[in-house]
């Protein structure tokens, strides 16, 4: 069996590991205690149905790597430390004259990781975070970023990644948006949930004195006495019981198929879809806002010469679901002859699917398209469609996604046809990583 | 992705002797940018909000009841914590303790941290207070 089919079974496999639900979305199919009952029969009830992750947080290799999934970069970087790792490219071509022979392997970090790591504050701490601590002015810290990461390529001379990015000006300050919406939409909403839970909790309890739950809880029969203390202390011991799985699942089936339906009023969902019409509305609103960026990225090779690049990024939200990105850069190639030229790439991020279905990055197709001019070669046309796919609902890997690419290319300057590479990558976001290890 | 709750002290049902001077400390700090969170109970009443002056970066702290007329005995209220993610935050602690007159803790309701990744998140945590 050839490497290649190695390759395309492990991508198999891991489409049907994404594939697979971990768990039902019913809120009664396992047992659960009342809390995550609670929250669980909110979530089912309003379907909450927001796509929201950041479309710009760029955690894979730069552009410029030989054999980076990144045709288009967006103007962000991961907030703390990302990494990516692309490997060779799924080709069924013997030619090796081609980036797909390349391991591209990068790191970024921005400065506000670097310096928090060098005071040994935590980053995420918010009196760091939003630039009140130590840190001075973090928000300033986090738009800058460098990348430092390598090209092994089989067949030429590897070379060592270098970059460095900025954000020239953003709309996108998560510590200067006003989120008073959303705070009122909340306090509405749990004061909501708290009429709710009072409504379940004496419920049952009725039930339960009724002997009509079906179960006997020993903490709370042992309370006896008819004085109004004995009978706060039964109840009081009979909610905390509810903490327990067993109990609380033996009693929810005393309520019927569908208790969500019986103690969620019009006016409770309502107060919870107005929470979640705030949030969305915010979260759509801070991914429109435009973003521009500049950075410099070098490929620096011991033997042959060094390659450059000065490029320009912009990026912009049309939708809660499609956002755009444009890059216009300067080359300066210097691998087998010196070449200068310029560079134009244009990109549309999709993200399908608004259920976070899929962990806490969102499932992402990008149809993207750049063409390159080179002084004294024919202009180079490439196409690219890549999904990245994150890994579905598992904690420790959470921040971790694998981006699939096909690339199409005229090739007129290597060879007189049409190629078609297929790449698979692996890219970390700590920042995500880094709260998941938390928990 | 789910809000995921780790708890050490989690109850859902406590009794407060507000007569006797009897009273709920209530903490929260969390992670990230924007705090988003409130106390509330089910007749609409703030016990705790990110308007509330913090005793430092993050982190909020109340005794409850405050002052005379905060709350009545006997009563049934249900103080329920609601905090969202979407303001950048990826971690809440939130503790409650119930002291005696003197301020001396007689139990620890709750010590609890949420944490999440997804900014559409939000989470509810119930706790029925029998004031007498």
């Amino acid at each position: 069996m050839t490497a290649p089919v190695y390759r395309f079974l492990l991508l198999a496999l891991l489409f049907a590991a994404a594939a697979t639900p971990c768990h039902a979305d019913d809120p009664q199919a396992v047992e659960k205690d009342f809390k995550t009952w609670l929250n669980d029969t909110i979530v089912n009830e309003v379907k909450l149905a927001v796509s929201t992750r950041s479309n710009a947080n760029q955690s894979e290799a730069p552009s410029l790597g030989g054999n980076t999934s990144s045709l288009v970069d967006t103007s962000s970087a991961s907030d703390l430390i990302g990494m990516a790792l692309n490997i060779a490219g799924l080709t069924s071509s013997s030619e090796s004259d081609t980036a797909s022979d390349t391991t591209t392997a990068t790191a970024t970090a921005s400065a506000y990781a670097l310096y928090s790591a060098l005071r040994g504050v935590d980053p995420l701490d918010p009196g760091n975070y939003c630039g009140t601590g130590p840190l001075g002015a973090a928000r300033y810290w986090r738009r800058a970023s460098v990348t430092l990461g390598f090209d092994d390529d089989t067949s030429k001379d590897s070379a060592i990644i270098v970059g460095g990015k900025g954000i020239l000006w953003t709309q996108r300050d998560v510590c200067s948006e006003d989120f008073s919406g959303v705070q009122k939409a909340l306090e509405g909403a749990t004061q909501r949930v708290s009429q709710i839970s009072i409504r379940i909790e004496d419920q049952l309890y009725d039930l339960y004195r009724k002997d009509q739950l079906g179960i006997r809880i020993a903490e709370v029969d042992n309370i006896t006495g008819d004085t109004a203390t004995d009978e706060r202390r039964r109840k009081i011991a009979f909610i905390n019981k509810l903490a327990d799985k067993t109990v609380f699942t033996k009693a929810l089936e005393a309520l019927g198929p569908d208790p969500g339906k019986t103690f969620f009023t019009t006016e409770d969902i309502d107060a919870l879809v107005r929470l979640d019409a705030a949030a969305r509305e915010k979260i759509a609103a801070f991914r429109g806002q435009p973003q521009l960026s500049a950075s410099l990225q070098t490929k620096q090779r011991d033997q042959q010469g060094d390659d450059y690049r000065a490029e320009v990024i912009f990026d912009y939200g049309l939708n809660d679901r499609l956002a755009l990105s444009l890059n216009g850069s300067y080359e300066n190639k210097d691998a087998d002859q010196r070449e200068q030229g310029g560079r134009v790439a244009a990109a549309f991020h999709f993200e399908p699917f608004t259920d976070p279905l899929f962990g806490p990055k969102p499932l992402r197709f990008t149809l993207s398209g750049e063409g390159q001019w080179m002084e004294g070669t024919a202009p180079v046309y490439k196409g690219q469609l890549k999904l990245n796919l994150p890994i579905p609902r598992l904690l420790w890997l959470s921040g971790v996604e694998l981006p699939l690419s096909v690339t199409i290319a005229n090739r007129s300057d290597l060879v007189d046809e049409t190629e078609v590479r297929g790449l698979i990558g692996f890219t970390v976001d700590t920042s995500q990583l880094l709260a998941a290890v938390r928990r | 992705m789910a809000v995921t709750a780790k708890c050490t002290a989690d109850q859902l049902a406590t009794e407060l002797d507000i007569t006797n001077g009897e009273a709920l400390t209530y903490e929260v700090s969390f992670k990230g940018a924007q705090a988003i969170f409130s106390i509330v109970d089910q007749h609409g009443t703030i016990i705790l909000s990110p308007a509330d002056p913090p005793i430092s970066a993050g982190h909020w702290r109340k005794r409850w009841p405050g002052k005379k007329g905060d709350a009545k005995a006997p009563d049934d209220l249900n103080h329920v914590f609601g905090m969202h993610f979407v303001g950048g935050a990826t971690e809440y602690n939130y503790k409650v303790t119930r002291r005696d007159k003197n301020s001396h803790v007689i139990d620890t309701c709750k010590n609890c941290k949420y944490t999440s990744t997804a900014p559409d998140d939000s989470f509810f945590d119930p706790l029925r207070v029998f004031t007498f």
